[in-house]
């Protein structure tokens, strides 16, 4: 998960095409995250949380205002290079 | 100004005293400064009572109105009042409407008035009749004339007029068409018809009528005169044959080459020069008589005089048709003179002659029309071949008739020449097809203004009846003249008609589709579960939902905020619903109301997610158009959409938005009151405005902040509420009550269930086994 991340390996040449940049942003933090495109997005939601130190369970990652779920892959969602994914905290709601 | 002095414990010195007086007479120790500044302060130092008060102000009478009081009191009002009078109407037939609408036009009117009167000298010269107006009598006032303007002279063309501004001056010259028809019942072409450019005529004088050809140039004009009236008395008392009035030379000298036929193609240039000129120089329509008739009722001198001496020449052709009896004239003097058939007395003829004559009478008389210059009938060529063919297979063929005409003419000149064709026969017996009356009636009223002597009136019935004794259309056709409007035609003809008509069942997809959601509103109520789905929504609520591929779908404690009471005791027992079960529950709505949607298709549902509303809420113009595109509802689409969901959470509490563009609607239902609901539906328009731009009108749109939902009894359930109410409206089943409060605890075990099974559940599969 954490070797999906940015920092480590930038730049394999042939595998270019392959790989995207996606921007995953709550509203405080911008992360980065060079993935293939047929990874899947639990792997991308697993490591912001772990950074970031939030529960999985209480936050959801929106593509264009769909969630996004774990066997999500850019491929499925149709993301390309430098989308972005919005994380939102859980809303509950029950009276006023 | 009133005032004391006075300090508690002290008593009031200076009752209406200056204050600089008290000041003087007060010692200084009793006074204390405050004191006195303060007395400073408030007076306005007058050093008199008689000072402080202001002059009485005069109040100067306004001049009143001269229609609110009759006698005047003042002098200055006596005087005023023409003045006043006069401004008022003035300026009240100028500023009627504005006052109407703005008092303050009156005020300043009354100030306006109220400088001059104050000046006797002023008074002096401007206004000379002191005395108040009278109101004028009724003599006095002048009424409309009666008499109608009689226009002087025709208007003639304007010429082109120059334009500074065009970059070069008209190259061509102003084209006139003259053919004349087409001018002819275009009263603005008049302009046009007195145009200088015609190439020989002078038409700038008034047109006269061309001197008639048989009127000899030897008799004086008087024993016309007197002819004529001898003639008409003669014509009016006896029967023409009775009558010998040899007294009278004949008028007209026979032409040379008479007995000759009548060649069609043969055309006078003079003659039909002169009719052209005629023509053209005739801007008023034509009786049949030849008499102009007044355009608009305007009747000119010149048209006056003109049919004053048409009405001569009519008389005296009466006359000298009348002499020609007696005298074996030939049948034609020329064929080019009018030669008012009319005129002539009515004769008796048998049927037999009048079988024999006819069709020659109409070819002789079509013939005549055709080259006479004021008579109506202007295509008489067909009419005479059509009377032909309609009575050829009776009588004899062409030249026998012809021929037997001459021997007739021989025997009889009289009914041949003089007895009009269509007077006597056709008077006595009714005309065949007189469908129209009132056109008849019409025509002899439109002849009565000029001059209604009995011959006229006769010619007019003639022609009349022979216009309505053309039967078919092509005949009518025929019989038009150059003067006649075109007949109507109906503006577009129809390309196809309803010949056939079969009935199909057919429906179109929306009725379908309408159907079908008719029949499936009622398959899918919110009915108890079976023991089955209980069980299963259990172990749903307490491991959560996992799919085929093992990821998480449901948390166990999203399920356990739906079902609390299956949760497991170690979780927070929380009956608030969450974003996960809200927008997944609404999506699983949508999805089964899309499931008849084609692919490529305008989804006819659609939702927002929840977070939706939280970027909505800080900045309506931060979401991005891919969300709509995500959608499949970008741009325009979106007011395909049948609905539009959008769960809004306002902080703790949920509540549903509907868009529904095909009605431009924005309801919000709330099942607790509705208090921020109008906020909710504008923001949400405003999101909307992003989206579809210029294709949506915010006037145009309601926002209805009071959706009718079901109240909640809780402060637990507007989650349930939320949902429901948009699982309801997509069954549309929203009228009257959609559902009960009671069903919601019902209602919460079902989400699960449905969210389990990933669609709505019907009533067999609601009652029936769970899978798995």
């Amino acid at each position: 998960m954490a070797d999906q991340e940015q920092s480590p390996n930038g730049g394999e040449a042939p595998q270019a095409t392959e790989h995207l940049n996606i921007k995953v942003t709550d509203n405080n933090n911008e992360v980065f995250f060079k993935i293939k495109r047929s990874t899947k997005l639990e792997k991308l939601m697993n490591a912001f949380c772990e950074r970031q130190g939030k529960e999985a369970k209480t936050v959801r990652f929106l593509f264009d205002g769909t969630r996004v779920t774990g066997q999500d892959t850019p491929d499925s969602l149709d993301m390309n290079d430098g989308d972005t994914l919005e994380v939102h905290q859980e809303q509950i709601g029950g009276s006023r | 100004m009133e005032w004391t002095l006075s300090k508690p414990g002290m008593a009031p010195i200076g009752q209406r005293l200056s204050p600089m007086l008290v000041a003087a007479i007060k010692p200084i120790e009793q006074v204390p400064v405050a004191h006195m500044f303060q007395a400073v302060r408030n007076c306005n130092f007058r050093w008199s009572r008689q000072a402080q008060r202001a002059p009485p102000r005069r109040r100067v009478p306004l001049p009143v109105r001269p229609q609110q009081v009759q006698e005047p009191a003042t002098v200055v009002g006596e005087v005023v009042a023409p003045i006043v009078e006069r401004k008022r109407r003035v300026s009240d037939q100028r500023d009627e409407e504005d006052n109407s609408m703005r008092p303050s036009k009156r005020r300043h009117l009354d100030t306006d008035i109220d400088t001059p009167w104050k000046d006797q000298a002023w008074l002096k010269e401007h206004v000379k009749d002191l005395t108040p107006p009278q109101k004028k009598s009724q003599e006095q006032i002048i009424k409309p004339r009666e008499t109608p303007i009689v226009r002087r002279s025709l208007p003639k063309i304007l010429a082109p007029r120059y334009n500074p501004y065009m970059r070069s001056p008209r190259r061509t010259p102003l084209q006139v068409d003259k053919s004349i028809h087409l001018y002819r019942d275009d009263p603005n072409a008049m302009e046009f018809w007195w145009s200088d450019e015609d190439e020989d005529e002078d038409l700038s004088s008034p047109p006269k009528p061309a001197p008639t050809k048989e009127q000899p140039a030897n008799e004086p004009a008087q024993k016309d005169t007197e002819k004529v009236e001898n003639a008409k008395d003669d014509v009016e008392k006896k029967d023409i044959a009775a009558t010998t009035p040899s007294v009278y030379k004949e008028p007209t000298p026979p032409p040379s080459d008479t007995g000759s036929d009548w060649d069609p193609n043969e055309v006078d240039p003079e003659a039909a020069r002169e009719y052209r000129r005629f023509l053209r120089a005739m801007p008023e329509s034509v009786d049949e008589q030849g008499y102009k008739v007044p355009i608009e009722g305007i009747i000119s001198p010149e048209t006056q005089a003109w049919n004053a001496q048409h009405k001569k020449e009519l008389e005296l052709q009466a006359a000298a048709t009348a002499q020609e009896t007696p005298s074996k004239a030939p049948p034609s003097t020329s064929p080019f003179t009018p030669q008012s058939h009319s005129l002539q007395p009515r004769q008796q003829k048998t049927e037999a002659e009048q079988t024999v004559l006819s069709p020659l009478r109409k070819l002789w008389d079509g013939a005549r029309s055709f080259f006479s210059p004021r008579s109506e009938q202007k295509l008489p060529l067909r009419e005479v071949e059509a009377a032909i063919e309609e009575e050829s297979p009776v009588s004899t063929p062409m030249e026998d008739v012809q021929e037997e005409d001459i021997s007739a003419a021989d025997s009889d000149p009289i009914k041949k020449e003089t007895g009009s064709p269509a007077t006597p026969s056709k008077d006595s017996e009714t005309p065949p097809n007189s469908s129209n009356p009132e056109e008849i009636k019409e025509e002899e009223e439109d002849s009565t203004p000029q001059t209604s002597t009995e011959p006229e009136e006769e010619a007019t019935v003639s022609t009349a009846q022979k216009k309505a004794n053309l039967e078919t259309p092509a005949k009518q056709l025929a019989s038009l003249t150059l003067h006649d409007r075109a007949p109507k035609t109906p503006h577009r003809t129809p390309k196809a008609t309803i010949h056939q008509t079969i009935k199909t069942d057919r429906k179109t997809r929306y009725q379908k589709l309408l159907e079908e959601r008719e029949a499936r509103r009622d398959a899918y109520p919110l009915i108890p579960l079976s023991t089955s789905w209980d069980a299963r929504v259990r172990t749903a609520v307490q491991n959560g939902v996992k799919d085929d591929e093992g990821y998480t779908k449901y948390n166990d404690t999203d399920l356990a905020r739906v079902v609390p009471q299956y949760s497991r005791g170690s979780l927070v027992r929380d009956n608030w619903l969450n974003d996960a079960v809200v927008n997944d529950y609404i999506s699983l709505c949508v999805k089964h109301g899309n499931k008849d949607d084609r692919p490529t298709q305008v989804p006819s549902y659609a939702a927002f997610s929840s977070q939706t509303w939280q970027k909505i809420q800080a900045d309506p113009k931060s979401v991005p158009s891919r969300w709509w595109k995500r959608q499949g509802i970008q741009g325009k689409r979106a007011l395909e959409c049948l609905k539009i969901f959008m769960p809004v959470n306002t902080g703790n509490h949920w509540t549903l938005a509907v868009m529904t563009p095909k009605d431009k609607n924005i309801t919000i239902y709330n099942s607790m009151g509705h208090h921020r609901n109008q906020f909710v539906g504008e923001r949400i328009l405003a999101f909307m405005k992003t989206e579809l731009g210029a294709s949506l009108v915010e006037s145009e749109w309601t926002i209805n902040a009071k959706g009718v939902s079901p109240q909640q009894r809780n402060s637990d359930d507007c989650g349930v509420f939320s949902i429901t109410t948009a699982r309801q409206i997509m069954l549309g089943r929203m009228e009257g009550t959609p559902y009960e409060s009671e069903v919601i605890p019902v209602q919460r075990k079902r989400i699960v269930a449905e969210l389990v099974n990933g669609g709505l559940l019907s009533i067999e599969e609601s009652k029936g086994d769970a899978k798995k």
